[in-house]
């Protein structure tokens, strides 16, 4: 099984999906990082050299406040559009590395050469596990690479409370670390959107035998999240803080989450999950090529 | 080693693609399964190497029933239909990854496996790069690879040369000294009779007897 594991992770870093999800989201990264740079980066720091130079004082011209980090970050940014389309692109991005693999080798037949040597069970299960960790590694790591680029020139300090530069509130998820801890809130982010950007590959692969083309299998998961987006937006607004949407954005736009509903809608996206791709692969025939 | 067939079933649809087969292959032989196409013969090798699922019948292997004693049988070599591997790895990449699911296969035996089918292990093109006659013997020695006790090969011949032919036929005879049973579906009469030493003929879903011999 060990074996089989490393196979499948293996193989799902080694396909173009990943190169191409692991590009645009990069791509996206540097871009949202040279436009804050350029767009309030620069213009802050002029503000602060014109604050200094000229000698105001308080009275006259308000409190300056540093940029940290966290108003930085593509993750948590909201001055650029690079962090609404980094969260509408997530689902994508995610299935794009191996969330159509199933599809593809049930369908060439490569899946009987690897279930004729392991069990039905073991293919499923490192089939899952590849996708997984494939698809939390490319929405992983641009905000990663981003964090650590935007910390090159940002200095790494909390928002000020009093700054109103924060787009989290002191009631929102995980505030205090937000304002006191922001390398620790980003890395706590990160590691949620890693799951989820497993979860939403295994969504493709759960769904894998109710499409009949692969575009499908992989587009399913942001279709899926954008209905929910809208659907839960428009008809169930009480609800808004179980989104996955929301729930994987540290920028917490809607100022909604919380960490009970984020257990919650996890727990029983798992359950979900694991139900769809048990009852959809149990006993399946491996039949015709496609 | 026995396989032995009762009463086999599959139904796809509402279309009976196999009915009431019934027959007991013993290890030591080579068995020809011929036919017209889509008489069933892919159907049933499917069938024994576990992919798909009777509707009725059973199919026990050394007196297990497949599906409910073993979901698998324990050792088997297919190659049904399109010898498919992973396209980015050379011929050897994808036989060692699927040798490295099977504890037992050391890397020697890939390598000789390779030369047995008359590919060269070193070869360093990658599986897209490969010719359909070298697709067809990789599948062949990926089928073969590790010896096991039961091997199902779907028209290993196509898209061979003459001179693979030679080769494959060969290799294949060599296999069939132990106790193995091997199946071969097979349109070449010239090469089922050199291979085959029983022969099965298929029809519309079911073994024809009077042509069995």
């Amino acid at each position: 099984m060990k074996q089989l594991l490393r196979n499948e992770i293996k193989k799902s870093m080694r396909t173009k999906g990943f190169f191409i999800a692991l590009c645009v989201g990069m791509s996206i990264g540097l871009f949202q990082m040279a436009w804050f740079y350029k767009n309030v980066y620069l213009p802050n720091n002029e503000e602060y050299a014109q604050v200094i130079n000229a000698g105001y004082e308080d009275t006259l011209y308000g409190t300056w406040f540093e940029t940290g980090i966290l108003q930085a970050w593509m993750g948590s940014e909201i001055y650029s559009p690079c962090n609404q389309l980094f969260y509408l692109l997530f689902p994508l991005l995610a299935a794009l590395p191996y969330g159509g693999s199933l599809y593809q080798e049930w369908g060439d037949g490569y899946a009987a050469q690897m279930i004729s040597r392991c069990s039905r069970k073991k293919y499923f299960l490192a089939k899952a596990a590849g996708a997984f960790i494939s698809g939390g590694t490319v929405v992983f790591v641009p905000l990663f690479l981003n964090f650590i680029l935007t910390a090159c020139y940002v200095p790494v300090i909390g928002t000020d409370p009093l700054s109103m530069q924060a787009v989290i509130s002191n009631k929102d998820m995980w505030a205090s670390l937000f304002f006191e801890q922001p390398v620790l809130y980003a890395m706590a982010y990160m590691a949620v959107d890693f799951m989820y950007g497993g979860l939403f590959a295994c969504i493709s692969l759960a769904v894998t035998h109710c499409f009949d083309n692969i575009f499908s299998v992989i587009a399913f998961p942001m279709l899926f999240a954008c209905c929910l987006y809208y659907g839960m937006d428009s008809l169930l607004p009480s609800f808004r803080s179980y989104n996955i949407s929301d729930i994987i954005n540290p920028a917490q736009l809607t100022g909604m989450n919380r960490c009970s509903a984020m257990s919650l809608a996890t727990a029983a996206t798992v359950l979900i999950l694991t139900l769809v791709y048990c009852v959809a692969n149990h006993k399946r025939d491996m039949l015709k090529q496609r | 080693m026995k396989i032995q067939i009762e009463q086999l079933k599959k139904t796809i649809k509402g279309v009976t693609v196999l009915d009431d087969i019934n027959y007991t292959f013993t290890g030591g032989r080579i068995y020809g399964l011929s036919g017209k196409n889509g008489c069933g013969k892919t159907m049933l090798m499917r069938l024994i190497a576990g992919l798909i699922y009777p509707t009725g019948g059973t199919i026990r292997i050394n007196d297990r029933v497949l599906g409910k004693d073993m979901s698998f049988p324990d050792s088997i070599g297919i190659l049904i239909e399109n010898p498919v591997f992973l396209n980015d790895y050379t011929g050897y990449e994808n036989l060692k990854m699927l040798a490295d699911l099977q504890r037992s296969v050391s890397e020697q035996e890939i390598r000789d496996t390779l030369e047995q089918v008359g590919l060269d292990w070193e070869d360093k093109r990658r599986f897209y790069k490969y010719s359909l006659g070298m697709r067809q013997r990789l599948g062949i020695a990926a089928a073969i690879m590790g010896g096991p006790d039961i091997i199902l090969l779907d028209e290993p011949i196509n898209a061979i040369d003459a001179d693979g032919v030679e080769v494959i036929g060969q290799a294949i005879r060599n296999l069939a000294d132990e106790n193995r049973i091997i199946i071969i579906a097979c349109h070449d009469k010239e090469e089922m009779d050199y291979l085959a030493d029983e022969k099965i003929y298929m029809s519309e879903g079911r073994i024809v007897e009077g042509a069995v011999s």
